[in-house]
């Protein structure tokens, strides 16, 4: 990957001594936060893939992993906003970490430039069979009569779903005990074997358990019910006001001329209208959209405010 | 019958013509990027994984799945010649690299070869009657288990320690400590990370191993300045019927230490190697010779690793929960290909299954024939001039750490270690017992910690929960068993044999019916 990259690399020094052509005139990094195999480097490379068609230029993925998604956000946000590098982001990075972090590396609404949102997925309240209630409401009942004896798995201090949980815990007056582990398999793979009770993870992961025995789910957290989770009610519907979905989307560094953004932004939105790129996310059960840029933008507003509502009441801070 | 019948189906998968080529091609590729120094499966799954899209399903996996074993046998050829391992070989390297070091490389590698082999067949019998049953049990063991599994694990210190105990616990500490480095798992707090966003998750362990031992041993081959002349002995490729004897039940006792750990998710397979060492030094009949270049020594670990690699599949085939980075790599390309991994997949695709399994053993086959009239080549490494060869094996292990995150830092931070190698190498500090500290340090640390939450702060879940029991049992046993050896044998030896060292081992004079490991 990295020769590729350095030939390219010479190709533009090459292509590109004589004169200025009109954007994008050489290939386009984009980084994604996480390790490959993960669903936001696949999502990643279903979008570079057809945005290099789109564009005519290519489109690398280039995983910088590492501190939660931290370093592949802050080499974004330092970038030279000429918009040959971008972030494909998610909420764990763009909307979580700054809230969460004492210091925040950066300031998503003032660090990037939103540009387009790409996919949404569901997140499921899961319960291990052995958990006695068969909804949320037996739940809560359940998780009143004995505080802090139902215990759920997160990713980790400081994550989406830790912070899930807790607005869940305030919004139904519940008390839960929080056992973080190390991204989502550990999380999954304990509350399979019993060790803890709950937890809070997408449809991609939940669901097959569910269908395979292993696990119970009570209710999906998104707006409305999912086609991934059939007959699951949502958190709303049985009477706890939460609804959030995971989501993923294409920031850059801020400062980007306009015309930039709106080329990028249209040619995201036709590769995400390419029946076969639904196809392809389907089966990870993340529903792809049209959005503006403006609308994205207010779409993570929201979402900050929401997590630092929660982080106030909860009083969780990492370093 | 069913079984049987099954792999029959699987190898009829496994056997066409394309199939077969992409297993070869994940084998060749796999052993060749194994090779590398600092390179391992998962840099090249990662690479390779785009590629696959256009490769049908089953083709996909078994070449994917080659790379993964190819790369684990390759991996141990960097060990054994040069004594640069990668995560999975950091024991063979022990023994491996003294058997180099006496000319006998070749036999080395041909014990590499033929363990790897049989632990991989056996790890595929265990994967085709048991996987369903493994499963289920994979899944039973708690934080409170995984933590005194640790703890067992650490029992293995003064086995994997050349030179005197107190020495490998102090090396063993030092790499407690040097694990400590990141966030921490229970709080979210930044320990040690001195605001370094590259430190935020932990040292890497590539990087670790590729100073401690890699850059080290180059450093030391350069400042002492001798050549080690190029090999022109004889190679005997097929070892004798004598080294074959030894090979053989190391070999099996290494692979059946390795399926069984493989299978656990929370890490068992980072622990077989370790465990199947201390397995040899305690139950093989040439156990004194371990530690200082023999073949049993390589084999159990190279069995183990092999074994245990293949059924670390068992967790994501049978629930579809994937075990380790590589295995989340693999499921990854299963929902590429559009099969959802969970508890259904083997039902609802068993061609996928049964085929993988057989084409592992294909591969295995592959492999022994790949690696075999190869010995020679690797051999050859040793006629390339230091001159040319140390800087293309440090360029090699640039590239290997940069590969895992695409970060210029961590490269810094392998340079670091090397240089802490080389500092512990004049102090003839032997860092496998570091290694070992640095890997289990932390899961012990996370799962005891995670037990206590659970159960509340009570230590009763040590006891009353039956594995964690057990292996507390075994874990006391031992102990007792270790200090009344060495109380005996210094009652038995006297202040005037004091003078030298006590033996690294001290359990040797315990009755044989004592030896548990």
């Amino acid at each position: 990957m990295q020769l590729i990259r350095v030939l390219f690399a010479l190709c533009i020094v090459i292509g590109t001594a004589h004169a200025e052509a009109p954007y994008p005139s050489k290939p386009i990094v984009l980084v994604a936060a996480f390790a490959p195999g993960g669903v936001t480097d696949i999502s990643a490379r279903l979008v570079a893939k057809g945005l290099s068609e789109e564009l005519g230029q290519p489109v690398v993925v280039e995983n910088r992993a590492g501190a939660g998604g931290a370093i592949g956000a802050t080499f974004v946000a330092k970038a030279a906003p000429d918009g040959y590098t971008l972030l494909l982001g998610t909420v764990s990075e763009l909307t979580v970490l700054p809230v969460v972090k004492i210091t925040p590396p950066y300031d998503t609404m003032k660090d990037f430039e939103p540009i387009a949102r790409v996919g949404t997925v569901a997140f499921v309240l899961a319960a291990h069979p052995s958990v006695s209630a068969n909804n949320v409401a037996e739940l809560i009942a359940l998780a009143k009569a004995e505080p802090g004896k139902l215990s759920f798995s997160s990713f980790g201090v400081g994550s989406q779903n830790q912070l899930l949980a807790e607005l869940f815990m305030s919004k139904s007056g519940t008390k839960l005990l929080h056992v973080p582990y190390k991204g989502s398999a550990a999380a999954v793979t304990d509350l399979i074997g019993g060790a803890v009770q709950l937890t809070f993870d997408t449809t991609t992961v939940v669901m097959p358990l569910v269908q395979g025995g292993k696990l119970k789910a009570l209710a999906v957290l998104s707006p409305s019910r999912s086609d991934a989770a059939p007959g699951v009610p949502t958190l709303a519907e049985s009477g706890v006001a939460l609804e959030t979905v995971g989501w993923t989307g294409v920031v850059g560094p801020r400062g980007m001329p306009p015309a930039v953004v709106a080329r990028l932004n249209a040619a995201i939105n036709k590769v995400l209208a390419d029946p076969s790129i639904k196809t392809e996310f389907g089966r990870r059960d993340i529903t792809v959209g049209q959005t503006t840029p403006e609308q994205f933008r207010d779409f993570m507003q929201a979402d900050i405010e929401r997590w630092s509502q929660v982080v106030k009441a909860s009083g969780i801070r990492i370093e | 019958m069913d079984v049987l019948q099954n792999l029959a189906m699987g190898f009829e998968h496994a056997l066409t013509l394309q199939n077969l080529m992409y297993c070869a091609i994940g084998c060749v590729v796999g052993t060749l990027v194994g090779l590398l120094p600092g390179l391992g499966p998962l840099a090249t799954i990662s690479l390779l994984l785009p590629l696959t899209y256009s490769i049908p399903v089953n083709g996909a996996l078994i070449m994917l799945a080659g790379i993964y074993y190819g790369a684990q046998y390759g991996d141990s050829v960097s060990a054994i010649t040069m004594k640069i391992p990668h995560a999975s070989s950091i024991v063979t390297c022990i023994d491996g690299y003294q058997l180099t070091l006496k000319r006998q490389t070749g036999l080395a590698l041909f014990t590499a070869g033929i363990s790897s082999f049989i632990g991989g067949t056996v790890a595929i019998v265990v994967l085709a009657w048991l996987t369903p049953l493994l499963g289920r049990v994979a899944f039973m063991l708690g934080p409170a288990d995984y933590c005194m599994l640790m703890l067992f694990g650490f029992m293995c210190v003064s086995v994997v320690t050349t030179g005197s105990v107190l020495n490998g616990l102090a090396m063993c500490f030092v790499g407690v400590l040097l694990a400590q480095v990141g966030t921490d798992v229970q709080s979210g707090v930044q320990r040690f990370t001195f605001n370094l966003d590259t430190l935020y998750d932990g040292i890497n362990l590539v990087s670790v191993a590729l100073g401690c031992f890699g850059i080290a041993e180059i450093t030391k081959n350069l400042d002492e300045g001798e050549e080690r002349s190029p090999f022109n002995g004889e190679i005997h490729l097929i070892p004798s019927w004598a080294n074959f004897k030894r090979i053989m039940p190391s070999a099996l006792r290494g692979s059946l230490v390795g399926s069984i750990l493989g299978v656990l998710p929370g890490g068992g397979a980072t622990v077989a190697q370790f465990v199947s060492y201390a397995f040899e030094k305690k139950t093989s009949k040439y156990r004194r010779e371990i530690g200082s270049g023999a073949i049993e020594g390589v084999a159990g670990p190279a069995a183990a690793d092999e074994a245990a690699a293949r059924t670390s599949f068992i967790p994501l085939m049978s629930i579809g929960i994937p075990e380790n980075a590589v295995t989340a790599l693999m499921m990854a390309a299963f929902i590429i290909k559009g099969v959802q991994p969970g508890p259904n997949m083997i039902e609802k695709n068993p061609d996928l299954f049964w085929g993988l399994v057989a084409s592992m053993w294909i591969g295995n086959c592959f492999l022994l024939l790949l690696n075999v009239p190869l010995v020679r080549i690797w051999l050859s490494v040793f006629k390339i001039p230091y001159g040319v060869l140390f800087p293309s094996i440090l360029f090699f292990c640039c590239i290997g750490t940069f590969s895992i995150n695409n970060n210029l830092n961590d490269i810094f931070v392998t340079v670091a270690f090397g240089f802490v190698g080389y500092i512990l190498m004049r102090l003839s500090l032997d860092p496998s017992p570091l290694m070992l500290g640095f890997i289990l340090g932390p899961m012990l640390e996370e799962n005891f910690r995670r037990a206590m939450l659970l159960s509340r702060g009570s230590f009763e879940v040590f006891v009353t929960r039956p594995i964690s029991a057990t292996l507390l049992a075994l874990v006391v046993a031992l102990t007792l068993v270790g200090v009344v050896g060495a109380l005996r044998a210094g009652r038995r030896g006297g202040l005037a044999e004091r003078h030298p060292p006590p033996p690294p081992d001290c359990e040797t004079n315990t009755p044989p019916s004592a030896m548990v490991i």
